[in-house]
């Protein structure tokens, strides 16, 4: 909304220079957006809240600039004498809702030609094109009250009838702009005995529209319904400076001040004679009246205001006051509770002038969620494991979904995405940290690192994930690695990778992740051809973890004593067969060595030529300790024997020296 | 005969650790291994020993003197190194771990819980799929109402959407819980808009919330001036100016003055020297009708800011878009 000062101080007397002018108006909640020079005048851009509806005129912001400054309002001069002859136009309202107030007016004999310069330029200030005196009179008045008005040819108005109902199906108009539309029942228009004329509160129709030759018209000032104009707005794609108003409520006095504000400059700036008037008005005339308790302003202000102060302030905004009861002026509709004055009161008295208070009192039960104490966790370790954290869109496209082979029913779609990019919600962070990794590669970054917390989203529930991807360095057992410091740093019992094969990961290189024997995510190698099929060549590691899930693996920390007698440390390196395993290799030294064994701790794995094919060679320390007693050599020497005879026979074990 | 032995060897590894210098330890050297120490002198002098007993002492004798003489040498080489080692050049870089980083809009928001954490308020998580009760009618935006065009929202059914805000939220805890409550919610957040330099379909959002019996507007302003300076550092210049959500009243919309200019005016403050930071207000008495408080005994204020937009203020970052494209030469930034 564009307020030029010398139109506004038509109505009001300010002498503040622009900036300051701008500063009060924003502090008091009527933003001023940008001020700006036009020859010799000076624009303020206005930014306007949604409320705020009273503002959208000129003369609305100097009533706001006169509260403000304490300066009296003046409203233009205007003629209130109305035509009531009947039998010229009929008006007949179906659409009650939409239009609780509709006032037709009709002009005969104007003489149709361009507007004087004063009229052009302000209308130009306005951002508006200048058309002809009666179209401009119009928008001008638009301008300086907020009402939109519409002028009709009345010759071109079948059977002299004016009816207000909503459109019918697939009915059709051509509006002022020249464009063909097709509307439906959700829209609100005005007709004539044949056909729609006007989108109501919208648009006016190319077949009624003043021209040149038009002689007789007839003047419409209505109120429309807010939420009626906005639906058709939004139906239409179609904005304009009349249904910007009427979304924001018109003042329903208004309506009839502006209708004769108009013919008042119509008959001097076009002549003719007004010989009508038709006012139907369904809207209650009764004042909005609300009661307003001084403690409850100071008690949600934290202020002391006096009576004598509220009272001054809320007089200034128009407001009437009698005892408690507080008259809401016409043009302030959106003000129907005690709580919309206290909130006028306080933004007239200046919020910097309310005091700023740390608050004291009861105690909020405070203690964080664990669940979040934890999240910092795995945060933490996780950087400290070299990883860098990435962040990505909640969601991915259809496109990579199938990729990935997400089964269909698992999914959920946008109804109204942006782009085909993102029309649906992630099921997982996999497909992001490959866009990262994509990305990244692109960029010149071959090292990539990292992982991601973050939600991902089926049909029946919403959880926290967790991902994390490497590539360009690094193995299955890295990445592995860093699943266990995890579990480590959080207590969670160690891990285990099982061995069911999943879509989008290459078989025998992964599996789902298990702890305590439930599955809470999958670790693995990405299937080169799911990777070939986001345009990635490199080989890419990754784990992802149903969060929640994760975490309930975890045990309280408790400290255990530092042992008191030396443990011993003896290597044993063995070749087996490849379809052994390290975990049944490491339980079976456990059983042969009984309580003695503290820990079994893998070094090395070796495909060497010494190993025979079909086999692979292992190495690990095993860490013997008595609780109880320093160990003697010559036990140890007999038990690590013992277990190495046992691998011998039980698992087909050959001892390497 | 045998104790002599080993108290020999004791004495002479006692003395083998206290020895700093090459000289120290030859001189240790030669006096228990040299031709007169006390091991040379005792295997020269086993034939005086009986005869069953010469051949275990002589092997221990000479155990002890091969250990030593080893120990001795081993320790030789550890101090020579030491002694001998080379100058290096001390421009070359150093060999630096891989250093792992949490993401910038990670750090803000730890900031920002941070702050409040200490101020009492407990971080409470809502789901990022919401219905349009939460979303909007619950918190006074029944259909129809402008401010829902603000809020430009994705749908998933009709009646389920992305939440389009983090203050749901308030709805959940209120519904649950009684005052005194001191809440933050923290989170993404989803609009349906076009994306470019300053908007991006999702950003994130911290939520806060305060509700008790005499919580009033000078409570909101205390939280927010202590939560903000904080932030930007104690002598930031901040403003409170009326606004409108349809969740709170009255409400406010508070400014920090340019970081960039310092309240001169420059592009990024659009020349008004003050830079929108967040929307607050004291909680509209239709929200605690909606979660069934009576809001003539409590009453409580509320407030919301974007993350990404703080993160853009602290480091000087001008395209949002930065944010998620997460090139690894950005997030080593921070």
């Amino acid at each position: 909304m564009k307020v030029p000062l010398s139109w506004l101080k038509e109505y009001i007397d300010v002498k503040l220079p622009p900036r300051e002018l701008a500063h009060r108006l924003t502090m008091a909640g009527v933003e001023v957006s940008h001020i700006q020079k036009s020859g010799n005048d000076t624009i303020l851009e206005l930014d306007l809240t949604t409320n705020r509806g009273d503002c959208a005129s000129i003369i609305g912001v100097a009533r706001e600039v006169s509260a403000l400054i304490n300066r009296p309002l003046r409203p233009p001069r205007i003629s209130e004498k109305d035509k009531k002859q009947k039998g010229i136009i009929k008006v007949e309202i179906k659409d009650r809702k939409g239009c609780p107030r509709y006032t037709g007016r009709v002009i005969k004999n104007v003489r149709i030609k361009p507007s004087p310069l004063w009229l052009k330029e302000r209308l130009k200030s306005m951002g508006i094109k200048p058309i002809n005196n009666v179209v401009d009179i119009t928008n001008y008045i638009l301008f300086e009250t907020g009402q939109p008005l519409h002028a009709f040819d009345l010759n071109k108005i079948k059977e002299k009838t004016i009816v207000v109902r909503r459109a019918k199906e697939e009915e059709r108009i051509t509006t002022l702009d020249g464009r063909r539309r097709i509307l439906d029942k959700s829209i609100l228009v005005i007709a004539d005995g044949k056909r729609a004329i006007a989108l109501a509160g919208i648009m006016g129709g190319e077949a009624t529209q003043v021209t040149n030759k038009t002689k007789n018209i007839l003047l419409e000032s209505a109120y429309f319904d807010p939420i009626v104009v906005r639906r058709g707005t939004k139906r239409l794609n179609l904005f304009t400076e009349s249904s910007y108003r009427f979304e924001r409520d018109v003042d329903s006095q208004g309506v009839l001040t502006a209708s004769r504000r108009a013919r008042d400059l119509i008959l001097e700036l076009a002549g003719g004679e007004e010989i009508a008037f038709v006012d139907k008005n369904l809207l209650s005339r009764k004042p909005k009246r609300i009661i307003l308790r001084k403690e409850r302003v100071n008690v949600l202000l934290g202020t002391r205001l006096s009576w004598n102060q509220i009272k001054g302030i809320l007089k200034k905004l128009g407001f009437k006051i009698k005892g408690r009861s507080v008259e809401v002026p016409s043009y302030r509709r959106e003000i129907t509770r005690e709580i919309d004055l206290i909130e006028e009161i306080a933004r007239i008295h200046g919020y910097h002038r309310i005091p700023s208070i740390l608050p004291e009192g009861r105690i909020a039960s405070y203690s964080q969620e664990p669940f979040e104490k934890l999240v910092s966790k795995v945060r933490k370790t996780l950087v400290t494991c070299g990883l860098r954290e990435v962040v990505n869109y909640g969601f991915i496209s259809l496109e990579e979904g199938k990729r990935m082979s997400f089964a269909p029913r698992e999914i959920i779609k946008l109804i109204n995405p942006l782009t085909e990019r993102q029309n649906i919600m992630r099921p997982s962070l996999i497909p992001g940290l490959l866009n990262n990794l994509i990305h990244n590669l692109n960029q010149g970054n071959s090292i990539v690192k990292v992982f991601e917390l973050g939600r991902v989203f089926s049909p029946k529930k919403e959880q926290m994930a967790l991902g994390a991807l490497l590539s360009g360095e690094g193995d299955l057992y890295d990445l592995k690695g860093i699943l266990e410091a995890l579990c480590e740093e959080l207590a969670i019992i160690s891990p285990r990778i099982g061995s069911t094969s999943l879509p989008f990961l290459l078989s025998g290189r992964g599996g789902e992740v298990l702890v305590a024997d439930k599955r809470v995510g999958l670790l693995g190698e990405m299937n080169p051809n799911v990777l070939s099929c986001f345009g990635i060549e490199e080989r890419a590691l990754v784990f992802e973890l149903d969060l929640r899930e994760f975490l309930l693996g975890r045990r309280e920390k408790r400290f255990r004593e530092l042992p008191k007698y030396p443990a011993i440390v003896r290597d044993i390196a063995l070749s087996l067969p490849e379809k052994i395993t390290s975990e049944e290799l490491v339980q079976t030294i456990y059983s042969l060595g009984g309580e003695l064994v503290e820990e079994v701790k893998f070094f090395d794995l070796d495909r060497g030529t010494q190993i025979p094919s079909g086999h692979k060679g292992l190495a690990y320390s095993i860490s013997y300790r008595a609780e109880n007693r320093t160990l003697k050599d010559e036990e140890i020497k007999r038990l690590h024997q013992r277990i190495s005879l046992g691998l011998e026979k039980r698992l087909k074990a050959r001892i390497r020296k | 005969m045998e104790e002599r032995l080993l108290k020999i060897q004791k004495e002479a590894e006692e003395a083998l650790k206290k020895a700093k210098t090459l000289e120290e330890l030859e001189a240790l050297r030669v006096k228990y291994l040299g031709r007169k120490g006390p091991l040379t002198l005792f295997i020269q002098k086993i034939g005086d020993l009986p005869r069953e007993e010469r051949p275990s002492l002589g092997r221990l004798a000479n155990e002890i003197k091969k250990d030593l003489s080893r120990e001795i040498e081993e320790k030789r080489g550890r101090l020579k190194e030491r002694q001998a080692l080379p100058s290096l050049d001390l421009t070359l870089p150093g060999k630096k771990p891989p250093l792992g980083g949490l993401h910038p809009i990670t750090q803000v928001l730890n900031e920002v819980t941070g702050i409040f954490s200490r101020l009492g308020f407990r971080i409470v998580q809502g789901p990022e799929i919401e219905t349009d009760y939460y979303n909007f009618e619950a918190l006074n935006m029944p259909p129809g109402h402008p401010a829902r065009g603000m809020l430009d929202t994705f749908y998933l059914t009709k009646n389920t959407l992305l939440r389009s805000h983090t203050s749901p939220v308030q709805i959940h805890v209120m519904e649950k819980e009684k005052p005194p409550i001191r809440v933050i919610s923290l989170g993404k957040v989803y609009r349906y808009e076009a994306v470019d330099a300053s908007h991006l379909p999702m950003f994130h959002q911290v939520e806060g919330f305060m509700v008790d019996e005499g919580v009033n507007f000078s409570h909101l302003k205390g939280v927010l001036e202590v939560f903000l300076n904080e932030l930007f550092g104690p002598k930031t210049p901040i403003r409170f100016r009326p606004s409108f959500f349809p969740y709170t009243e009255p409400s406010a919309e508070v400014d920090i003055g340019c970081l960039i200019c310092k309240g001169k005016g420059c592009s990024v403050c659009k020349r008004t020297g003050w830079l929108e930071i967040l929307g607050s207000g004291m909680i509209d008495p239709s929200v605690f009708k909606a979660v069934g408080y009576d809001s003539e005994k409590y009453t409580g204020f509320a407030f919301g800011v974007g993350i990404e937009r703080i993160a853009m203020l602290k480091y000087n970052i001008s395209d949002m878009r930065l944010f998620f494209e997460n090139d690894l030469r950005f997030l080593r930034q921070f």
